[in-house]
């Protein structure tokens, strides 16, 4: 016993170092100029651009583009507009600026830079020798479709930062003016612009007239010496006129990305609803602890009013993506994750209108805390920003019924994972009563029920899609084989139950259990397995960290099972 | 005696009916499955169907799952009301494994691949079968190879008897074989060697055969390597003889619709270039790309090498619409015209540029002389830099980037052979082929050929010709499918493909007419289903779509056994105290 508690703190300890290596913040370096603007720039952060298969707010690229060379949105408190502004501005002086983050050893130590650093400037690496040989290997072995080892892949990425920096600073991805004929053929960026103004070129071939260029030219111009000259009005001003020039390109305006929806991601973008909710779920989560140890009369009703509060955030977060991608927001983990979070909550709510017991609230709230805090706080395994379809996906009754349902499929097991782990962690460290265990495993078998048949339910819809899309209703992929094993293993509990195997507590730590099947179909699938006809999901990272959850998960049902053992029977 | 006999079977059948065994065999599933899918994660998807969702032992795994779950059904007649639900799952499940058997077994699943602008009806099965063709004894025979993950070994029904006292037995079976190549004297064999190119950077051995050909030839990039048969002394002469480079040439030939064939000798420089042909129809070429790739739905060049050669033209004369055409050189089948439209004056254009098969003049030459010796040349830039006659085994270098060749093995009547042995599966990599070895007999005489997956083999067993294949069983279905058009499309301003799809015809149908199939959108006729599956283009070839073809009579019962279990779940779930229930305990076994 006293070897498990000690194997479990230690694996805790280590958690918590990795959590909070997570959350520290490197310094932040000397940059060549300071940010000045408050909102001057807002309408080029509403304005359209084009990139990576999808329109989107120039906030969203600059965001996901700073994010990517800097490793923050905000990197040294910058608007990340302003930011990719100032790099268009300034290039020569930003080049020597030290804003390429660089986190991987290995590679540093290659390239012979120090470790202690973490941020470096284009100039050094593009003149760092052992860079070069190293990306000339991976454009080699990427033309003949080898596999990268783990440093080249993170050269290549080095590579990937810097051409994000330069087409930034050049004005290259600056893609915000669109084909007038037809938005949906690739636009044309400010460098384009440029080059078209020195030689009438592709650009004005593509149907945009000379004087529709050169006012863009002129307007981009003038937006460049105005931030140089920190003319806030000026500023202001000129992003107005651009934003309203490359507008006026499109012939027919109904067919320029709406307004609106841009609008609806800018929003979104600031007011990240599901930081909000995380943070209110969490509050809510303390509250309902609380509620069952202090006297107070209000504590109850708060930590229920709370938890609907941050429920309705999240349904709101939920209805923004939806508005935004047109699309049900179910295509990637990080949306996943929102959506089986929202699943988990939606059946404790459910659950709790019919047995009235706050239980359930807890265990949702604390599911929705984790997950929405993973999918805050890890953009590289969960990438939040929202991306183009592939095209079996696009389907979108499909999407919503199979994708959904099988997720919620999740949620029913994250929730009954959630009411299992209260019942393994009351065993473990306080001294229930038989007749809460009892009431707790029954909410616990609920949560299983509502799992199980929307499992089956959203597999078998999948097998339906299959049929439509692959031509055949299933194939042992591995995406359905794990779909069937997690429907399995809730079977083979739902079946001990009934033959008395499994009692009370038995059912709890099944429900606590089972959910390792489902995080293998909804994770493991993609991340560890990566094979199969699923690929459009696949990703890579985290494989250790969850992992580790998973061990430290068997450990806590295998201690709070020796101890509900010698305890009670 | 009977009594006992009766009472085994009765407690035979309450085990066959347990939850307890229900509990473990689910878990036995479940296991079996997660293995399994770390077995595709490492070693392809391909060997995981082979060693568990297609094998015998995973069938009868769900066998007794079934007869488990039907039992269980039955064991608690008479019904009660709360059995409902139970019984609705379970029939379910049961309903859905029918139906799986019956796709098993009389299902059709296969894939057709159409170029476009053509037409076909052969479907390619997964199934493996070997074909016997012996011509001369007019014998010609298929059977079915079914995959097992052992070896198989010994003689086992599968006899072709081929004549009197001529006989062949599969006596070996390797599941994933890899091959060596030998060749062996054979006096109804003819020339044929092994050689070995070894240089800095590779070491390959090779093979030449003057079986089906007068001359062999092998190109390997900056080097070209040939055999050939010098049959008198003046032969030999020539070929040790120095001949001087032979220039680039491209020639255009275009026949027309009378059947006159015109040759038009084409410059490589300077465009456009006119010829007026003696019909007084003019060809002004428009430019000659010794590299074509397409790119955006154009045609550009990639380089000056000829790797792919291709000439756009118009045809113009008098009483017919002005014509573009472009000819690739390495696929004169594929339609010159724009949209496979008929051309109104020519029936066929064809390039012929010579300077593909010498880029860079480098060449080993084998001859085999009078009285079966063999000689060599070595050609640099096109001139012989080294000539001789071969010693077997002996390196010799050429003047090549410090290359040297030797001939491993040379027969002047010999046949090439490939020997097979069990392939070890490497995690990652595509599992080899099955390979099987047949065992002939003829009037006393035996001889074992083996065959590999995909090959074909001719061999002759005491002089009897023999020809072999092994491969994808294929099957024909009962009416064409023509693709017109694949298409692909793109995310707006990537090269990432937001859709595929292909626009199809069957030619004697009014009904289907240039139908689109595409993702999520297959065509069905005649109960077979088209789906997109997949495609292939490669730089200036046709575009090729590939169709999977399905036909699953066991559809109907898979839908109705996953409504019949969701249903039964949700009454199992949310109905029972509705349906009043007795405690859950009690009715366990009897």
């Amino acid at each position: 016993m006293k070897n498990y508690l000690n194997r479990f703190l230690f694996l805790s300890l280590s958690c918590f170092t990795l959590i909070s290596s997570i959350a520290l913040s490197s310094p932040s370096p000397t940059l060549p100029s300071e940010h000045w603007t408050t909102d001057e720039l807002d309408p080029l952060v509403r304005t359209a651009i084009q990139e990576r298969g999808r329109i989107k707010p120039f906030e969203t690229f600059a965001r996901e583009a700073v994010l990517y060379v800097t490793g923050k949105v905000k990197f040294a408190g910058w608007n990340p507009v302003e930011l990719t502004l100032a790099w268009a501005s300034d290039p020569e002086i930003w080049k020597n600026a030290k804003i390429i983050q660089i986190k991987h050893l290995e590679l540093k130590r290659t390239l012979g830079l120090p470790e202690s650093e973490v941020y470096f400037s284009m100039d050094e690496i593009v003149k760092n020798k052992q860079f070069l040989d190293q990306l000339e290997t991976v454009f080699r072995k990427g033309q003949r479709d080898e596999a990268l080892s783990p440093l080249e892949k993170e050269v290549g990425k080095l590579d990937g930062q810097i051409s994000t920096f330069q087409m930034i600073a050049s004005g290259g991805s600056w893609l915000i003016v669109p084909n007038p004929t037809d938005p949906a053929a690739s636009w044309f960026s400010i460098k384009d612009i440029a080059s078209s103004i020195a030689s009438s070129g592709e650009a004005s071939a593509a149907g945009l007239n000379p004087e529709e260029i050169k006012n863009i030219a002129t307007t981009f111009q003038e937006l460049i010496s105005a931030y140089r000259e920190k003319n806030g009005e000026s500023l202001r001003d000129s992003a107005t006129r651009l934003a309203s020039n490359v507008k006026s390109i499109v012939k027919d305006p109904s067919l320029y990305p709406s307004q609106r929806v841009l609008n609806y991601e800018v929003h979104y973008n600031n007011f990240r609803p599901f930081r909000i909710a995380w943070v209110l779920y969490l509050l809510a989560l303390l509250i309902l602890i609380f509620s069952f140890n202090l006297p107070w009369k209000w504590l109850p009703t708060t930590g229920v009013v709370v938890t609907f509060a941050a429920f309705l955030c999240h349904i709101y977060g939920f209805l923004l993506r939806y508005l935004i991608s047109g699309r049900p927001p179910v295509t990637n983990m990080f949306e996943t994750v929102i959506w089986v979070t929202w699943g988990a909550v939606l059946f404790s709510i459910i659950l709790y209108l019919v047995y009235k017991n706050r239980i359930l609230l807890t265990a949702s709230a604390g599911v929705a805390t984790v997950g929405l805090i993973l999918a805050d706080f890890i953009p590289a395994v969960l990438d939040p920003s929202i991306n183009p379809l592939v095209p079996v996906l696009r389907s979108n009754f499909w999407l919503t019924t199979h994708v959904l349902i099988i997720n919620l499929g999740y949620a029913g097991g994250a929730l009954a994972a959630g009411l299992g782990n209260i019942v393994m962690g009351r065993v473990l460290f306080s001294k229930p009563s038989k007749k809460s265990i009892e009431t707790l495993s029954h909410l616990t078998y609920r949560a299983m029920q509502f799992g199980v048949i929307l499992l089956t339910a959203g597999t078998i819809l999948g097998g339906i899609w299959a049929d439509q899309s692959w031509g055949r209703f299933w194939g042992w992929d591995p995406k359905e084989v794990w779909a069937l094993i997690s429907i399995l293993v809730y079977l083979a509990v739902l079946h001990g139950r009934y033959i008395d195997w499994l009692k009370d507590f038995g059912i709890a730590a099944g429900g606590a259990l089972c959910f390792l099947a489902i995080i293998m179909a909804w994770y493991g699938v993609n991340f560890v397995l990566g094979v199969g006809l699923h690929s459009y999901g696949f990703g890579g990272g985290g494989v250790q960290y969850v992992a580790l959850f998973a061990i430290l998960q068997i450990f806590f049902v295998v201690a709070a099972s020796l101890k509900w053992k010698k305890k009670f029977n | 005696m009977k009594k006992a006999t009766q009472r085994f079977l009765v407690a035979l059948f309450r085990f066959s009916a347990s939850v307890e065994l229900a509990v473990i065999l689910i878990l036995l599933l479940a296991g079996t499955l997660a293995i399994a899918t770390f077995i595709e994660s490492s070693y392809t998807t391909k060997v995981a169907q082979q060693i568990v969702y297609r094998s015998t032992w995973f069938a009868l795994l769900l066998l007794i799952l079934g007869i488990n779950v039907a039992a269980a059904a039955i064991i608690r007649y008479p019904w009660k009301k709360h059995h409902i639900g139970f019984l609705i799952t379970h029939v379910g499940i049961l309903v859905l494994l029918a139906g799986s058997l019956q796709t098993q077994f009389r299902g059709f699943d296969g894939s057709l691949s159409l170029e476009e602008g053509s037409k076909g009806n052969t479907v390619l099965l997964d199934e493996m079968e070997l074909k016997l063709l012996a011509r001369d004894q007019g014998y010609h025979q298929i059977k079915k190879i079914p995959f097992t993950i052992w070896s198989r070994e010994g003689e086992e029904g599968t006899k072709f008897d081929i004549d009197k006292g001529f006989t062949a037995v599969i006596d070996r079976y390797i599941p994933w074989a890899n091959s060596e190549t030998m060749l062996l004297p054979d006096p109804h064999g003819s020339p044929g060697l092994i050689f070995r190119l070894k240089g800095d950077m590779f070491d390959v051995h090779e093979k030449l055969s003057l079986e089906d050909r007068p001359k062999d030839e092998i190109n390997f990039g900056p080097a070209t390597v040939s055999l050939e048969i010098l049959p008198d002394k003046s032969d030999v002469q020539k070929f040790f003889a120095s001949t001087p480079p032979r220039k680039d040439n491209v020639v255009l030939v275009v026949t027309f619709n009378d059947g006159k064939e015109e040759k038009v000798s084409i410059n490589k420089e300077g465009f456009p270039q006119v010829k007026n042909l003696s019909n007084g129809i003019v060809i002004r070429i428009l430019r000659y790309i010794p590299h074509a790739i397409v790119e955006d739905k154009k045609l550009v060049n990639r380089s000056d090498a000829p790797v792919n050669p291709a000439l756009e033209f118009f045809l113009q004369g008098e009483g017919f619409k002005e014509e573009l055409h472009t000819v690739f050189a390495k696929f004169p089948d594929f339609p010159t015209l724009h949209g496979h439209k008929k051309s109104e004056r020519i029936l066929k254009a064809i390039l012929i540029d010579n300077s593909t098969n010498e880029i860079s003049g480098n060449r080993l030459a084998f001859g085999v002389g009078p009285n079966d010796v063999l000689y060599f040349k070595i050609l640099s830039k096109g001139a012989v830099v080294k000539s001789g006659t071969v010693v077997l085994n002996t390196p010799v270098e050429t003047t090549w980037m410090n290359v040297k060749f030797s001939v491993d093995r040379y027969e002047p009547k010999g046949i090439f052979s490939n020997r097979y042995f069990t392939a070890k599966l490497t995690p990652g990599a595509e599992p080899s082929q099955s390979a099987v070895r047949l065992h002939f007999t003829r009037d006393g005489i035996e001889k074992n050929i083996w065959v590999g997956g995909g090959t074909q083999v001719m061999d002759n067993v005491d002089g009897a010709q023999i020809e072999l294949t092994y491969s994808s069983k294929t099957s024909n279905l009962p009416f064409d499918v023509e693709l017109h058009d694949f298409e692909i499309k793109f995310d707006p301003g990537t090269k990432t493909p937001a859709s595929f799809s292909s626009i199809v015809s069957i030619p004697g149908d009014s009904k289907v007419v240039n139908q689109k199939i595409w993702m999520n959108h297959p065509l069905v006729y005649k109960g077979y289903t088209f789906f997109q599956s997949s495609y292939a283009m490669v730089e200036g070839e046709p575009k090729v779509s590939v169709l999977q073809v399905t036909r699953d009579p066991g559809r109907i019962l898979k839908y109705l056994g996953s409504i019949l279990i969701c249903l039964g779940i949700i009454l199992l779930f949310w109905f029972r105290r509705w349906m009043q229930k007795p405690l859950k305990k009690k009715n366990k076994g009897n």
